[in-house]
């Protein structure tokens, strides 16, 4: 039993390390996804290529080869020093979350129809009104669906942290692993499921909270 | 001086012209139906008019404004032109309300919207009288809470007129078509165009759907409302037009009075396109 809550506290330890990747990623890379959206839709030529070049990279590559490349690049290529886990840890996953955002918030914007924009315009809103007031919330009730799978997807890609030895949950456990005991590991199945299936109701309070209309 | 006049509009879409030379006189309280068959241009003619597409040239004026004129039709700030825009109302086939609001708040959010640049220019002016802060911002407070009574008054007035006034909370996915469309026309009215403008306003309801809109717009002649109505329903246009336009490939092939364009055509192709319709549409009146 004393074996037990130990091997609890420290998980919690880690699994507070987990909560906060997940947590400050999503703060900072669903209105950076919106700002690469924007850009992947420029009519400004040059930006859109960029952005786009730069999401397909991004998307194209994986995240544990970016956690790498982030945490170590900057000193092995300019000598620098390296920066402390955690923050590596945030750089790679905002950047690569705001990424695939922006393809959803893209396709959501492109997939409502020109004629909100129009009716909108006809009746002499301005711009900003028109996305706020008109489109926005279609926006909204189309993206989170693909957007609960994204998030739900970074709680479990939090794990990926391990790799630059940033002490979060299955790092935590695996350290079980050197005194014998297994359990541990599965005993991390329990917070990811926790974790997961609080969002799952979330996310299924959000939809039901806009299902009043239909666009 | 016509109320509204278009001189000679063209417009391309890469290499086809859609609009070859346009001429059209609207008086005030006018209502003037556009026929012609698909791809004639009709539409393309009500958005150069509504400012969602620039003609390559032309000029029009509204009430003796010149709203542009040839080439100096570019370069314009979004304000000025959605000051322009605002001189007309254009009501879709499609609809196109806005899902998230109810019935009411579709009709009243363009008014309460620009509730904010008048409120912006009462502060310019009260503050050039050389009011204090605290008076200024009493005033206009007094007067969003005038206006927003006046705003929401208006929208059930409009909902009355529309026969939609059960429907007020609403949501469009619960409404039918006719309903819908019923809805946009109020909408387009509570910004009290100069003109109004309709495109093919029946063309996505069933049938027995569309004489309940067809009446709306019909009870909307008179009070001097100057409308352009594009429409396939013949026997309407020839009800309630004070002027029918018939287009083909891009120009005005022949206009005149209801009498005029659908007991005596005189072009070739005007005849054949009566002929065609004829059958269809021809005993349908509302
Ligand atoms: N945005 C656009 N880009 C390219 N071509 C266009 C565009 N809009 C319209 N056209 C073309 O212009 C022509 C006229 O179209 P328009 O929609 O004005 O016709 P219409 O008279 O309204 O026809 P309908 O009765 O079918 O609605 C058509 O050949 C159409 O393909
Ligand atoms: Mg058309």
């Amino acid at each position: 039993m004393n074996n037990f809550w130990s091997v609890t506290a420290s998980l919690l330890e880690g699994f507070w390390v987990t909560c906060a990747i997940f947590a400050v990623t999503l703060v900072l890379a669903l209105p950076l996804g919106l700002i690469i959206a924007f850009g992947a839709m420029s009519s400004f030529k040059p930006v859109k290529a960029v952005v786009k070049v730069f999401i397909w990279v991004i998307r194209g590559t994986p995240l544990m080869l970016q956690l790498l490349v982030v945490y170590y690049g900057p000193a092995l290529i300019f000598h620098w020093d390296l920066m402390p886990r955690f923050i590596a840890t945030i750089v790679a996953f905002v950047i690569n979350y705001a990424c695939y955002f922006a393809e959803i918030y893209r396709g959501g914007i492109e997939s409502i129809s020109k004629g909100q924009r129009e009716a909108g315009q006809v009746l002499g809103m301005t711009k900003t009104q028109i996305f706020f007031k008109v489109i926005l919330l279609q926006v909204v009730k189309r993206i989170v669906p693909p957007m609960s799978n994204e998030i739900i997807t970074l709680v479990k890609d939090t794990s990926l942290a391990r790799i630059i030895l940033v002490e979060e949950l299955l790092k935590a456990a695996q350290e079980f692993t050197a005194w014998g005991l297994m359990w541990p590991l599965f005993y991390t199945g329990v917070f990811y499921l926790l974790f997961v299936g609080i969002l799952t109701l979330v996310f299924r309070g959000i939809e039901k909270k806009l299902d009043y209309f239909r666009s | 001086m016509s109320y509204l006049e278009l001189v000679n509009f063209n417009k391309k879409f890469g290499q086809t012209e859609v609009l070859k030379g346009i001429d059209l006189k609207v008086e005030k309280g006018e209502v003037v139906t556009v026929i012609g068959s698909s791809g004639s241009g009709k539409t393309t003619l009500l958005r150069c008019i509504n400012f969602l597409e620039r003609p390559d040239s032309g000029r029009m004026s509204l009430d003796g404004e010149i709203l542009f004129d040839g080439d100096g039709i570019k370069n314009e700030k979004e304000t000025e032109l959605r000051e322009k825009r605002l001189n007309f109302g254009l009501v879709f086939q499609s609809f196109n309300l806005f899902p998230q609001y109810n019935v009411i708040k579709n009709v009243t959010l363009a008014p309460t919207l620009l509730l904010g640049t008048e409120v912006k220019l009462l502060k310019k002016s009260l503050k050039a009288e050389g009011l204090q802060g605290k008076e200024i911002k009493e005033r206009i407070k007094q007067y969003k809470e005038k206006r927003k009574t006046e705003i929401e008054n208006d929208g059930i007035k409009l909902l009355e007129k529309t026969g939609l006034t059960e429907k007020a909370k609403a949501f469009p996915c619960e409404l039918s078509g006719g309903q819908q469309q019923r809805v946009a026309i109020a909408r387009a009215l509570a910004l009290k165009p100069k003109v109004l403008c309709f495109d093919e306003p029946t063309s996505a309801l069933d049938p027995e759907l569309t004489g309940e809109v067809l009446k709306v717009i019909k009870s909307l002649k008179g009070d001097d409302r100057t409308m352009i109505i594009v429409t396939h329903e013949m026997g309407f246009a020839k009800g309630v037009s004070d002027k029918v336009v018939f287009m083909s490939g891009g120009v005005i092939e022949e206009e005149g009075t209801p009498e005029e364009i659908f007991d005596n055509p005189k072009s070739a192709k005007l005849k054949a396109f009566l002929l065609n319709i004829g059958d269809k549409e021809g005993k349908e009146s509302v």
